[in-house]
Order: structure tokens, then C-alpha cells, then sequence
């Protein structure tokens, strides 16, 4: 992919051979499910999933609103503290010496197998499924940030040193736009991360949310509304990664040629 | 300085622990809520046979699943390459399928195909799956436009490219995609056994959180937590003996 969106047509050509593949993959699941090869307790088929979620839209957004509350607060809670710790990280040597190689083999640890153990401690609810989504958000940040504050060229740092800047300058001036692209990229781990991890925290955490809603559905084997709460799910996390995505398009635009398609 | 770099986070780490085993000892935190670590730690004197079991069935479902979904994931990757009207369409749709939260199908699967070890391991190739597809496909394109020209001319044949300069420039990628599903996959079948099954690491987890066993809780984490990370750094291992050309530069990175 080149410089999108210039050339109407060169976006005409990125967009139109997935859409026509998602397109071919829909008809082939409707035409399945017509003749019976998907069973439709395992897998229904889309026009059923649709009328599904109609008719079941206040139930989705009430659980929806659960759920995107915990993502996006946990979410926002944990990229916010994640910035603070990595400059106060990228500032002194020794916290980074100690802390740095513990934030790094976190990368290891599956965030969404320490719900069990937040839930132990919190209670079941909301507030154990906010902090295991800042938990899984918090981490990618620290790393990717310090990283990033500490990327900028050093040849800037000494320009601004013999214009006698200050330290708050030169972190606002050189490191933080020079973190930017590393902030962007833990933010969409973290926004790709988020609903999943609040979905599947719900199943063992809360009575309450779409994680919970298609484990309920699954157990009264009411499979067209699991399905539709998979849909919603699957859904809000695009909208999220886009909106993510979109933001950075626009705050770094000077990144957007070095960006592999 | 190589010092502080081994000896600070081992303080660190022990610094937290000693605090641990001091707030449950002196009763600031209810042992019911968390465990202390010796407790913890002495689980796996007392009680090493259900740890053993279960964390076997866990094991197995995690790595049949892993290695299904990256071979399977590998192999269209090759073949999606080589035609770019397939590429064209099929990267974007997988790039967005990643974020789609496959474990959510899980209850269905479950009800498909019964509470066994199947439903879990289809789950980890499903969520393998897509990330080896996409970092694959990246990599085989990644390669030097002027070595396949060189190629072409020697009239080497379609496998000799892609033995000798596709899969080799690939390899990066492909174990950027190994590292982060070796990670995922462990977890994943964890999360499928949440949902209904009668064995393995989840259930143990979902059985002791019931019974308030919260040591058994932190021993189940702490073995999907050790094994993914065992996992992790035997791929970071295999990287570098795998791609020995990465390792100078890697160095001044570091």
C-alpha cells in the first residue's frame, strides 16, 4: 500500500478485494446453514445472528455498557499510569536497571490467567474486571515508552543543551514526540487487548456484561444470542483499535510513510 | 553496572515477596484473600500429583493447539503469498479477524464438540491461528526483490526461492508470531476450560476459587505463568541460534 488516502482510486483498490472476500465468505456461510451442512446449534446462520441481536438490543446494550465501561476505563486507567511509571522510568538510570527487566518478562505472564487471583482479592464485579484491563494495558505502555523516550537522536539533545533548555523542555520537546510512534503502538496492543480481556474476565468475575452474557446464553443453549453477543463484542474492539488507529494517523503524520502496509 | 543489572530486580523481586509473606503473617491481608507465598509454595510438597495431572491436561491442549494453528497457519501463509490477488484480499480480513475475540466462540465450541480436551484445542489453533498467517505473509514478502532476481536468473525452481530466500527472510516474523502465541496459548486454553470442563489448570482454578483454596488458585496461575514463560524463552533461545546473522545488531539495540 502506498501514502493512502490520496488517489480515491488507490483506496478503491485496498478496499475492495477484503470486502469482496468477507462478502464471499458470508454468502458461503448463509448458503451452508440454508442447506444444513452447519448445524445451527454450533453455528447459526448470519441472517438468524442479525435478527438475534434486534431483537435482543436493549439486553446487548445493557450488558454492552458493562463492558465497555470496564474496557475503556481499565483501558485508559492503565495507559495513563504506564506513561507516568516509563518517564519516570526513562529518567533514572538505576529505577530502570531494576524495574525494566521485570516490566519485560511480564510481557510473559497471560494477563487474563491472573483474573482468578484479582477476583480473590477484589471480589467478584466491575472493579476486579477494570483493574485486570489496566494490568493488561499497563505493562505495553511502560515498555514501549521507555523505550521510546530514550529513542530520540541524541544530536537534538545536545542542540538543546547548548541552548541552556530546561529538563521539562527537552522531555516535551524531544523525547515525548519522539515516543509518540512507541505510545501509539502499545495503544493499540492495549486497545485490541482490552474488550477481550474484559469479556473473558467476566466469565469467571462478574454477573453482569457481554463476557457473561455469552456464557449464560451457551448454558440455556440459546446459541443465536451468544452468537450476537460475540458480534457486538468483536465490534466494539474494531471501533476502538480504529478510532486508535485513526488518532495516531493524525497526531504523527510524519510516521505514516516509514508505517509498513 | 552488569551487576546493578542481575542484582537490582532480584532485589526488587525479593523486596515484594518479603512484603508479601510479612502482610499475610502479621494478618494485614486475610489469608482466605491471599495466600502467603510459603503456603503457596508449599502446595507443591504437599500436593504435587493434582498440580501434575492437571497441569498435564492443560499442557497437552496448549501445545497440540499451538503447534496445529501455527503449522496450519504457516502453510496458507505460503501459499496465500504466491498470488497477490489472494494476498490483497486475504491480509486485511486477517489482519482484522486478529481482533476479533475468538475465545468468545468457546461456550459453543463446548457444546459442539462436548466438554473433552477438543473444544480447548481448537480454541488455541483459532487464536494462533491468525497472527502466524499475518507475520508469515509479511515476512515472505519481505524479501529482497534483487535475491529473487538472482535466483530467477540461476533458473532456480518455485521451492528453491522459497527455501532459500523467502522462509529465511521470513523467519523474524515468524518468530515474533511464535513468541506472542506461545504466550496466548497457555492462556487460551486456560480461559476454554473456564467455561465447562472436569480437568486441567482452569478447572482447578474456577473449583478452588469456589472453595476459597486460594493457594491452589496461585499455584495454577503460577504454573501457566512459569510454563508460558519457560515456553517464551525457549523460542528466544531457538531466534538466536535459528538466526545467527540477527545477533550483532540485536546488540547494539540492546
Amino acid at each position: 500500500m502506498k501514502v493512502a488516502g490520496r488517489d480515491p482510486r488507490d483506496m478503491l483498490a485496498a478496499i475492495f478485494p477484503p470486502a469482496l472476500l468477507i462478502a464471499a465468505l458470508l454468502a458461503l456461510w448463509a448458503w451452508l446453514s440454508a442447506r444444513g451442512s452447519i448445524p445451527s446449534y454450533l453455528l447459526p446462520s448470519p441472517a438468524l445472528i442479525v435478527t438475534s441481536m434486534a431483537a435482543n438490543g436493549s439486553v446487548l446494550l445493557r450488558h454492552g455498557l458493562v463492558t465497555t465501561s470496564e474496557a475503556l476505563g481499565g483501558f485508559a486507567l492503565g495507559a495513563v499510569l504506564g506513561l507516568v511509571a516509563s518517564i519516570v522510568l526513562a529518567s533514572s538510570r538505576w529505577l530502570r536497571e531494576c524495574f525494566f527487566p521485570l516490566a519485560l518478562a511480564s510481557q510473559a505472564v497471560p494477563i487474563a490467567a491472573i483474573t482468578p487471583l484479582i477476583v480473590l482479592l477484589i471480589g467478584r464485579g466491575q472493579p476486579a474486571i477494570l483493574t485486570v484491563v489496566a494490568i493488561g494495558a499497563f505493562f505495553p505502555m511502560l515498555i514501549n515508552v521507555t523505550r521510546g523516550l530514550r529513542a530520540a537522536d541524541i544530536d537534538y539533545h545536545e542542540l538543546l543543551h547548548s541552548l541552556a533548555a530546561s529538563r521539562l523542555q527537552r522531555l516535551r520537546m524531544i523525547e515525548l514526540p519522539g515516543a509518540l510512534p512507541y505510545f501509539f503502538a502499545a495503544l493499540k496492543i492495549g486497545a485490541s487487548l482490552s474488550f477481550i480481556t474484559a469479556m473473558v474476565g467476566e466469565w469467571i468475575g462478574s454477573n453482569v456484561g457481554l463476557g457473561y452474557l455469552i456464557v449464560i446464553s451457551g448454558q440455556y443453549f440459546k446459541i443465536p444470542m451468544l452468537w450476537a453477543a460475540v458480534v457486538t463484542t468483536s465490534a466494539l474492539t474494531l471501533i476502538l483499535v480504529g478510532v486508535v488507529t485513526l488518532a495516531e494517523r493524525l497526531s504523527t503524520p510524519w510516521a505514516q510513510a516509514e508505517t509498513p502496509p | 553496572m552488569r551487576l546493578l543489572r542481575v542484582l537490582g530486580p532480584a532485589a526488587v523481586f525479593l523486596a515484594a515477596l518479603t512484603i508479601w509473606q510479612a502482610a499475610t503473617a502479621y494478618g494485614w491481608v486475610d489469608r482466605l484473600v491471599l495466600p502467603s507465598p510459603i503456603s503457596v509454595a508449599r502446595l507443591f510438597w504437599t500436593d504435587p500429583g493434582l498440580l501434575a495431572f492437571n497441569a498435564g491436561v492443560t499442557a497437552t491442549e496448549a501445545i497440540v493447539g499451538l503447534v496445529a494453528g501455527n503449522v496450519l497457519g504457516l502453510l496458507l501463509a505460503i501459499l496465500f503469498v504466491n498470488s497477490p490477488i489472494s494476498r490483497r484480499s486475504v491480509l486485511p480480513v486477517a489482519t482484522g479477524a486478529q481482533s476479533i475475540p475468538i475465545a468468545a466462540v468457546t461456550p459453543a465450541l463446548i457444546i459442539a464438540f462436548g466438554n473433552g480436551m477438543e473444544p480447548k484445542i481448537l480454541v488455541t489453533i483459532f487464536l494462533v491461528f491468525f497472527p502466524m498467517l499475518v507475520n508469515a505473509m509479511r515476512g515472505l514478502r519481505s524479501a529482497d526483490a534483487e535475491v529473487g532476481e538472482l535466483m530467477h536468473n540461476l533458473s532456480a525452481s518455485g521451492f528453491q526461492r522459497l527455501w532459500m530466500v523467502r522462509l529465511p527472510a521470513a523467519l523474524p516474523f515468524i518468530f515474533t508470531a511464535l513468541k506472542f502465541s506461545a504466550c496466548s496459548s497457555f492462556v487460551a486454553a486456560i480461559v476454554a476450560e473456564w467455561v465447562a470442563s472436569d480437568r486441567g489448570l482452569g478447572h482447578l482454578i474456577v473449583l478452588a476459587s469456589s472453595q476459597y483454596r486460594a493457594d491452589q488458585v496461585w499455584a495454577a496461575v503460577l504454573i501457566c505463568t512459569a510454563s508460558s514463560m519457560a515456553l517464551v524463552g525457549l523460542l528466544v533461545l531457538t531466534e538466536r541460534r535459528a538466526m545467527p546473522w540477527l545477533r550483532l545488531s540485536e546488540r547494539d539495540l540492546a
